[in-house]
Protein backbone atom coordinates (compact mmCIF):
# COMPACT_ATOMS: atom_id res chain seq x y z
CA UNK A 1 0.00 0.00 0.00
CA UNK A 2 3.09 2.22 0.58
CA UNK A 3 4.61 1.77 -1.95
CA UNK A 4 1.54 2.78 -4.61
CA UNK A 5 0.85 5.90 -2.23
CA UNK A 6 4.62 6.61 -2.95
CA UNK A 7 4.28 5.91 -6.79
CA UNK A 8 1.04 8.17 -6.64
CA UNK A 9 2.95 10.97 -5.23
CA UNK A 10 5.83 10.88 -7.86
CA UNK A 11 3.02 11.00 -10.44
CA UNK A 12 1.31 13.98 -9.39
CA UNK A 13 5.29 15.81 -8.57
CA UNK A 14 6.12 14.90 -12.31
CA UNK A 15 5.55 15.60 -15.64
CA UNK A 16 4.20 12.45 -17.35
CA UNK A 17 6.15 12.97 -20.58
CA UNK A 18 9.82 13.76 -19.09
CA UNK A 19 9.71 12.37 -15.64
CA UNK A 20 12.62 14.60 -14.60
CA UNK A 21 10.61 17.20 -14.62
CA UNK A 22 8.39 18.56 -11.57
CA UNK A 23 4.98 19.60 -12.43
CA UNK A 24 3.17 23.18 -11.78
CA UNK A 25 0.24 21.91 -9.11
CA UNK A 26 -2.88 23.61 -8.49
CA UNK A 27 -4.86 23.89 -5.63
CA UNK A 28 -6.24 20.91 -5.90
CA UNK A 29 -3.26 19.21 -6.21
CA UNK A 30 -1.17 20.55 -3.22
CA UNK A 31 -4.49 19.73 -1.06
CA UNK A 32 -4.15 16.11 -2.35
CA UNK A 33 -0.42 15.82 -2.37
CA UNK A 34 -0.23 17.01 1.28
CA UNK A 35 -2.90 13.83 2.29
CA UNK A 36 -1.06 11.49 0.71
CA UNK A 37 2.82 12.67 2.13
CA UNK A 38 0.48 12.92 5.91
CA UNK A 39 0.02 8.85 4.75
CA UNK A 40 3.30 8.12 4.04
CA UNK A 41 5.24 6.28 7.03
CA UNK A 42 8.41 6.61 4.89
CA UNK A 43 10.75 8.53 2.82
CA UNK A 44 13.22 6.45 0.40
CA UNK A 45 16.72 7.04 -0.61
CA UNK A 46 16.29 6.54 -4.16
CA UNK A 47 14.43 9.31 -5.21
CA UNK A 48 14.15 12.15 -6.90
CA UNK A 49 16.24 14.77 -4.72
CA UNK A 50 13.49 17.25 -4.84
CA UNK A 51 10.96 14.98 -4.08
CA UNK A 52 13.08 13.55 -1.06
CA UNK A 53 12.64 17.36 0.31
CA UNK A 54 9.53 17.74 -0.39
CA UNK A 55 8.15 14.54 1.79
CA UNK A 56 10.55 14.99 4.20
CA UNK A 57 10.07 19.05 4.53
CA UNK A 58 6.79 19.94 2.50
CA UNK A 59 9.02 22.31 0.87
CA UNK A 60 8.09 22.91 -3.24
CA UNK A 61 11.26 23.01 -5.69
CA UNK A 62 12.25 26.45 -7.15
CA UNK A 63 10.81 25.41 -10.64
CA UNK A 64 14.39 27.28 -12.18
CA UNK A 65 15.35 23.57 -13.90
CA UNK A 66 12.16 23.48 -15.34
CA UNK A 67 12.36 27.10 -17.04
CA UNK A 68 15.69 26.52 -18.43
CA UNK A 69 14.01 23.33 -19.67
CA UNK A 70 11.17 25.11 -21.46
CA UNK A 71 14.24 27.59 -22.66
CA UNK A 72 16.27 24.66 -24.23
CA UNK A 73 12.96 23.83 -25.46
CA UNK A 74 11.99 27.07 -27.31
CA UNK A 75 15.46 27.55 -28.54
CA UNK A 76 14.97 24.28 -30.62
CA UNK A 77 11.24 24.66 -31.51
CA UNK A 78 11.63 28.25 -32.82
CA UNK A 79 15.77 28.31 -34.02
CA UNK A 80 16.64 31.68 -32.21
CA UNK A 81 20.06 31.11 -30.77
CA UNK A 82 20.20 34.85 -29.58
CA UNK A 83 18.80 33.75 -26.25
CA UNK A 84 21.05 30.29 -26.64
CA UNK A 85 24.43 31.52 -24.77
CA UNK A 86 22.38 32.70 -21.92
CA UNK A 87 20.61 29.35 -21.31
CA UNK A 88 23.30 27.53 -21.50
CA UNK A 89 24.49 29.46 -18.82
CA UNK A 90 21.83 29.04 -16.63
CA UNK A 91 21.90 25.30 -17.52
CA UNK A 92 25.14 25.27 -16.14
CA UNK A 93 24.26 26.94 -12.90
CA UNK A 94 21.67 24.14 -12.10
CA UNK A 95 22.85 21.49 -9.60
CA UNK A 96 24.59 18.06 -11.33
CA UNK A 97 21.59 15.82 -11.37
CA UNK A 98 19.71 18.31 -13.28
CA UNK A 99 22.10 18.83 -16.25
CA UNK A 100 23.08 15.01 -16.72
CA UNK A 101 18.78 14.50 -17.08
CA UNK A 102 18.93 17.48 -19.52
CA UNK A 103 21.51 15.99 -21.35
CA UNK A 104 20.99 12.62 -21.63
CA UNK A 105 17.26 13.93 -22.49
CA UNK A 106 18.66 15.88 -26.02
CA UNK A 107 21.07 13.16 -26.59
CA UNK A 108 18.46 10.86 -27.12
CA UNK A 109 16.06 13.39 -28.76
CA UNK A 110 18.73 15.14 -31.20
CA UNK A 111 22.35 14.72 -31.13
CA UNK A 112 23.21 17.52 -32.94
CA UNK A 113 21.64 20.12 -30.68
CA UNK A 114 23.04 17.98 -27.93
CA UNK A 115 26.43 18.47 -29.25
CA UNK A 116 26.20 22.10 -30.04
CA UNK A 117 24.57 22.77 -26.38
CA UNK A 118 28.16 20.64 -25.23
CA UNK A 119 30.22 23.08 -27.15
CA UNK A 120 28.61 26.25 -25.38
CA UNK A 121 29.44 24.88 -22.23
CA UNK A 122 33.00 24.80 -23.29
CA UNK A 123 32.77 28.82 -25.35
CA UNK A 124 35.81 29.68 -23.27
CA UNK A 125 37.56 26.48 -24.22
CA UNK A 126 36.63 25.28 -27.03
CA UNK A 127 39.52 24.82 -29.46
CA UNK A 128 39.78 21.34 -27.43
CA UNK A 129 35.86 20.66 -28.22
CA UNK A 130 35.83 22.00 -31.96
CA UNK A 131 35.34 17.54 -32.81
CA UNK A 132 31.86 18.52 -31.00
CA UNK A 133 30.80 21.20 -33.70
CA UNK A 134 32.19 18.55 -36.31
CA UNK A 135 29.70 16.25 -34.69
CA UNK A 136 26.95 18.69 -34.85
CA UNK A 137 27.84 19.88 -38.11
CA UNK A 138 27.82 16.09 -39.90
CA UNK A 139 24.32 15.89 -38.42
CA UNK A 140 22.85 18.73 -38.93
CA UNK A 141 24.17 21.84 -40.95
CA UNK A 142 21.66 24.56 -40.69
CA UNK A 143 21.27 24.34 -36.98
CA UNK A 144 24.77 25.10 -36.56
CA UNK A 145 24.66 27.91 -39.14
CA UNK A 146 21.94 29.35 -36.73
CA UNK A 147 23.21 28.51 -33.53
CA UNK A 148 27.07 30.28 -34.87
CA UNK A 149 24.67 33.26 -36.06
CA UNK A 150 23.80 33.77 -32.63
CA UNK A 151 27.36 34.08 -31.46
CA UNK A 152 29.26 37.02 -30.73
CA UNK A 153 31.38 38.20 -34.09
CA UNK A 154 34.40 38.08 -32.07
CA UNK A 155 33.68 34.27 -30.99
CA UNK A 156 32.91 33.40 -34.57
CA UNK A 157 36.38 34.68 -35.53
CA UNK A 158 38.33 33.10 -33.49
CA UNK A 159 36.63 29.89 -34.39
CA UNK A 160 37.25 30.49 -38.13
CA UNK A 161 41.03 30.52 -36.92
CA UNK A 162 40.73 26.63 -35.83
CA UNK A 163 39.63 26.35 -40.00
CA UNK A 164 41.45 26.10 -42.93
CA UNK A 165 40.52 28.70 -45.48
CA UNK A 166 39.86 27.96 -48.85
CA UNK B 1 2.86 147.93 -83.55
CA UNK B 2 1.53 148.37 -86.76
CA UNK B 3 3.57 149.63 -89.89
CA UNK B 4 1.79 152.98 -90.32
CA UNK B 5 2.05 153.82 -87.13
CA UNK B 6 6.08 153.10 -87.69
CA UNK B 7 6.12 155.19 -90.58
CA UNK B 8 4.07 157.97 -88.70
CA UNK B 9 6.42 157.87 -85.68
CA UNK B 10 9.39 157.86 -88.28
CA UNK B 11 8.19 161.63 -89.89
CA UNK B 12 7.35 162.99 -86.07
CA UNK B 13 11.33 161.89 -84.90
CA UNK B 14 12.60 163.72 -88.78
CA UNK B 15 10.00 166.81 -88.04
CA UNK B 16 11.50 167.17 -84.11
CA UNK B 17 15.29 166.81 -85.04
CA UNK B 18 14.52 169.44 -87.53
CA UNK B 19 13.63 171.90 -84.10
CA UNK B 20 9.73 171.01 -84.85
CA UNK B 21 8.85 171.13 -80.67
CA UNK B 22 5.20 170.27 -81.32
CA UNK B 23 6.09 167.19 -83.47
CA UNK B 24 8.38 165.86 -80.86
CA UNK B 25 5.77 166.23 -77.78
CA UNK B 26 3.53 164.43 -80.21
CA UNK B 27 5.90 161.61 -81.11
CA UNK B 28 6.62 160.88 -77.53
CA UNK B 29 2.94 161.12 -76.18
CA UNK B 30 2.30 158.36 -79.19
CA UNK B 31 5.56 156.28 -77.83
CA UNK B 32 4.21 156.78 -74.29
CA UNK B 33 1.09 155.05 -75.48
CA UNK B 34 1.95 152.02 -77.52
CA UNK B 35 4.54 151.20 -74.59
CA UNK B 36 3.21 151.31 -70.99
CA UNK B 37 5.28 151.33 -68.14
CA UNK B 38 5.75 147.64 -66.61
CA UNK B 39 6.54 149.75 -63.11
CA UNK B 40 2.95 150.79 -63.09
CA UNK B 41 1.75 147.29 -63.44
CA UNK B 42 3.76 145.66 -60.53
CA UNK B 43 3.85 146.92 -57.56
CA UNK B 44 7.51 146.59 -55.76
CA UNK B 45 7.75 146.27 -51.74
CA UNK B 46 10.80 147.33 -50.51
CA UNK B 47 12.56 145.01 -48.41
CA UNK B 48 12.81 145.96 -44.83
CA UNK B 49 14.95 143.27 -43.51
CA UNK B 50 18.75 143.38 -42.35
CA UNK B 51 20.93 140.84 -44.35
CA UNK B 52 23.53 139.20 -43.06
CA UNK B 53 27.00 138.90 -43.64
CA UNK B 54 26.55 135.79 -45.32
CA UNK B 55 26.72 135.81 -49.49
CA UNK B 56 22.92 134.10 -50.07
CA UNK B 57 20.57 135.24 -47.65
CA UNK B 58 17.39 133.78 -47.88
CA UNK B 59 14.04 135.53 -47.41
CA UNK B 60 10.92 134.38 -46.50
CA UNK B 61 8.89 137.91 -46.96
CA UNK B 62 5.20 137.04 -47.74
CA UNK B 63 3.95 138.72 -50.58
CA UNK B 64 0.51 138.75 -51.43
CA UNK B 65 -0.65 138.92 -54.80
CA UNK B 66 -3.70 138.84 -56.06
CA UNK B 67 -4.47 136.56 -59.50
CA UNK B 68 -7.64 137.47 -61.26
CA UNK B 69 -8.43 133.44 -62.91
CA UNK B 70 -10.77 132.96 -65.89
CA UNK B 71 -12.93 132.04 -63.31
CA UNK B 72 -13.34 135.33 -61.37
CA UNK B 73 -12.00 133.34 -58.19
CA UNK B 74 -9.75 135.37 -56.19
CA UNK B 75 -6.54 133.02 -54.39
CA UNK B 76 -3.75 133.88 -52.14
CA UNK B 77 -0.35 132.72 -51.97
CA UNK B 78 2.22 133.27 -50.22
CA UNK B 79 5.91 133.17 -52.39
CA UNK B 80 9.29 133.71 -50.66
CA UNK B 81 11.41 136.03 -52.36
CA UNK B 82 15.12 135.46 -52.50
CA UNK B 83 17.02 138.32 -52.55
CA UNK B 84 20.53 137.96 -53.60
CA UNK B 85 22.54 141.27 -52.46
CA UNK B 86 25.84 141.60 -54.70
CA UNK B 87 28.78 143.05 -52.43
CA UNK B 88 31.70 144.78 -53.33
CA UNK B 89 34.89 143.52 -54.96
CA UNK B 90 36.88 143.65 -51.34
CA UNK B 91 34.47 142.25 -49.46
CA UNK B 92 33.91 139.38 -52.02
CA UNK B 93 37.60 138.74 -52.11
CA UNK B 94 37.53 138.41 -48.42
CA UNK B 95 34.54 136.01 -48.09
CA UNK B 96 36.59 133.84 -50.94
CA UNK B 97 39.61 134.07 -48.29
CA UNK B 98 37.83 133.08 -45.44
CA UNK B 99 36.24 130.33 -47.23
CA UNK B 100 39.48 128.84 -48.57
CA UNK B 101 40.97 129.08 -44.60
CA UNK B 102 37.55 127.34 -43.70
CA UNK B 103 37.95 124.61 -46.26
CA UNK B 104 41.79 123.91 -45.81
CA UNK B 105 40.60 123.94 -42.13
CA UNK B 106 37.85 122.10 -42.13
CA UNK B 107 40.03 119.21 -44.74
CA UNK B 108 42.99 119.22 -41.52
CA UNK B 109 40.33 118.51 -38.69
CA UNK B 110 38.60 116.12 -40.83
CA UNK B 111 41.76 114.44 -41.69
CA UNK B 112 43.07 114.53 -38.11
CA UNK B 113 40.24 112.85 -36.84
CA UNK B 114 40.51 110.24 -39.77
CA UNK B 115 43.78 109.76 -38.02
CA UNK B 116 42.42 109.80 -34.48
CA UNK B 117 39.63 107.05 -35.35
CA UNK B 118 41.22 104.62 -37.67
CA UNK B 119 45.03 104.01 -36.90
CA UNK B 120 46.87 103.28 -40.28
CA UNK B 121 47.01 99.23 -40.88
CA UNK B 122 50.20 97.63 -41.55
CA UNK B 123 50.01 94.90 -44.10
CA UNK B 124 50.76 92.56 -41.60
CA UNK B 125 48.17 93.30 -38.99
CA UNK B 126 45.69 93.71 -41.98
CA UNK B 127 46.84 89.49 -42.48
CA UNK B 128 46.53 89.14 -38.70
CA UNK B 129 43.20 90.53 -39.01
CA UNK B 130 42.06 88.69 -42.16
CA UNK B 131 43.48 84.97 -40.15
CA UNK B 132 41.60 86.12 -37.08
CA UNK B 133 38.16 86.50 -38.83
CA UNK B 134 38.56 83.75 -41.60
CA UNK B 135 39.45 81.67 -38.21
CA UNK B 136 36.63 82.75 -36.61
CA UNK B 137 34.11 82.24 -39.61
CA UNK B 138 35.99 78.85 -38.92
CA UNK B 139 35.30 78.45 -35.28
CA UNK B 140 31.11 79.81 -36.38
CA UNK B 141 31.19 77.23 -38.72
CA UNK B 142 32.16 74.42 -36.67
CA UNK B 143 30.17 75.43 -33.75
CA UNK B 144 26.68 75.26 -36.26
CA UNK B 145 28.10 71.81 -37.31
CA UNK B 146 28.49 70.80 -33.62
CA UNK B 147 24.86 71.94 -33.27
CA UNK B 148 24.16 70.08 -36.04
CA UNK B 149 25.47 66.95 -34.92
CA UNK B 150 24.51 67.36 -31.49
CA UNK B 151 20.89 68.04 -32.68
CA UNK B 152 20.64 64.72 -35.02
CA UNK B 153 22.64 63.17 -32.15
CA UNK B 154 20.31 60.59 -31.24
CA UNK B 155 19.28 59.77 -34.65
CA UNK B 156 22.85 59.21 -35.88
CA UNK B 157 23.69 56.77 -33.54
CA UNK B 158 20.68 54.96 -34.23
CA UNK B 159 21.76 55.39 -38.21
CA UNK B 160 25.11 54.05 -36.77
CA UNK B 161 24.73 51.05 -34.84
CA UNK B 162 22.25 50.09 -37.57
CA UNK B 163 24.58 50.27 -40.29
CA UNK B 164 27.01 48.34 -37.66
CA UNK B 165 24.87 45.67 -37.16
CA UNK B 166 24.35 45.34 -41.08
CA UNK B 167 28.53 45.24 -41.60
CA UNK B 168 28.92 42.57 -38.36
CA UNK B 169 26.46 40.38 -40.24
CA UNK B 170 27.57 40.38 -43.28
CA UNK B 171 31.37 39.32 -41.51
CA UNK B 172 29.51 36.77 -39.98
CA UNK B 173 27.55 34.92 -42.16
CA UNK B 174 31.33 35.27 -44.30
CA UNK B 175 32.74 33.36 -41.43
CA UNK B 176 29.94 30.88 -41.07
CA UNK B 177 30.19 29.96 -44.59
CA UNK B 178 33.84 29.29 -44.07
CA UNK B 179 33.13 26.92 -41.00
CA UNK B 180 30.55 25.21 -42.42
CA UNK B 181 32.16 24.49 -46.02
CA UNK B 182 36.26 24.21 -44.37
CA UNK B 183 37.42 21.21 -41.93
CA UNK B 184 39.42 21.90 -38.79
CA UNK B 185 42.65 22.33 -39.31
CA UNK B 186 43.77 19.76 -36.69
CA UNK B 187 40.95 18.48 -34.94
CA UNK B 188 42.22 18.15 -31.05
CA UNK B 189 40.59 15.53 -28.98
CA UNK B 190 38.11 16.16 -26.66
CA UNK B 191 38.85 15.27 -22.95
CA UNK B 192 35.61 13.65 -22.51
CA UNK B 193 36.66 10.37 -24.35
CA UNK B 194 39.98 11.22 -24.89
CA UNK B 195 42.48 8.22 -24.64
CA UNK B 196 44.60 8.58 -21.81
CA UNK B 197 48.43 7.71 -22.74
CA UNK B 198 50.43 5.34 -20.43
CA UNK B 199 53.77 5.65 -19.50
CA UNK B 200 55.66 4.18 -17.44
CA UNK B 201 58.41 5.73 -15.40
CA UNK B 202 61.55 4.32 -14.14
CA UNK B 203 60.21 3.20 -10.63
CA UNK B 204 57.21 1.19 -12.81
CA UNK B 205 59.27 -0.07 -14.80
CA UNK B 206 61.85 -1.57 -11.67
CA UNK B 207 58.38 -2.46 -9.90
CA UNK B 208 57.45 -4.88 -12.39
CA UNK B 209 57.23 -8.31 -10.80
CA UNK B 210 60.59 -10.44 -10.68
CA UNK B 211 58.67 -13.69 -12.27
CA UNK B 212 57.99 -11.66 -15.61
CA UNK B 213 61.74 -10.73 -15.05
CA UNK B 214 63.33 -14.00 -14.75
CA UNK B 215 61.59 -15.05 -17.78
CA UNK B 216 62.83 -12.45 -20.00
CA UNK B 217 66.92 -13.08 -18.59
CA UNK B 218 66.19 -16.87 -18.77
CA UNK B 219 65.64 -16.25 -22.52
CA UNK B 220 67.84 -14.08 -23.28
CA UNK B 221 70.86 -16.12 -21.32
CA UNK B 222 69.75 -19.17 -23.44
CA UNK B 223 69.83 -17.06 -26.64
CA UNK B 224 72.82 -15.87 -25.89
CA UNK B 225 74.60 -19.52 -24.98
CA UNK B 226 73.02 -21.05 -28.53
CA UNK B 227 75.36 -18.51 -30.17
CA UNK B 228 78.12 -19.06 -28.71
CA UNK B 229 78.20 -22.62 -28.78
CA UNK B 230 77.34 -22.15 -32.32
CA UNK B 231 80.26 -19.92 -32.88
CA UNK B 232 82.70 -22.33 -31.26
Amino acid sequence: MQTKILEYINGLFHESYFPHLHRRLSRYDMIELNKLRKSLNFIPENICPELKEYLAEGTLPNYKPEQVFQSLQNVYKYKNFNIFPTVVQELISLPNHRISDFMTYWRHRDLSYYNIILFQQNINNFEKYIDLLEAAKAENPDLVRLYLKGLDVEIVKKIVDFYEST
Amino acid sequence: MKVLDKLKLIKLLNRAIAGDKSALEEYLSIKNNLNPKQEDLIEEKPAKEELSETLIVEQSQPSKLEFVSLRGEIKDQEEKVVIEKPKSLSDLMESTKQNEEQSKEESKVSFKQMFEEEKIISPSELIQVEEIKETDEEINTIDNKDNLIKENDGTNKEINEEIKNIIEDKEKDKLIEIILSSKPKKVPDSSYDKPVKLEMSDNEKRAIPEQHKSRFSFLINLISQVIKKIKK
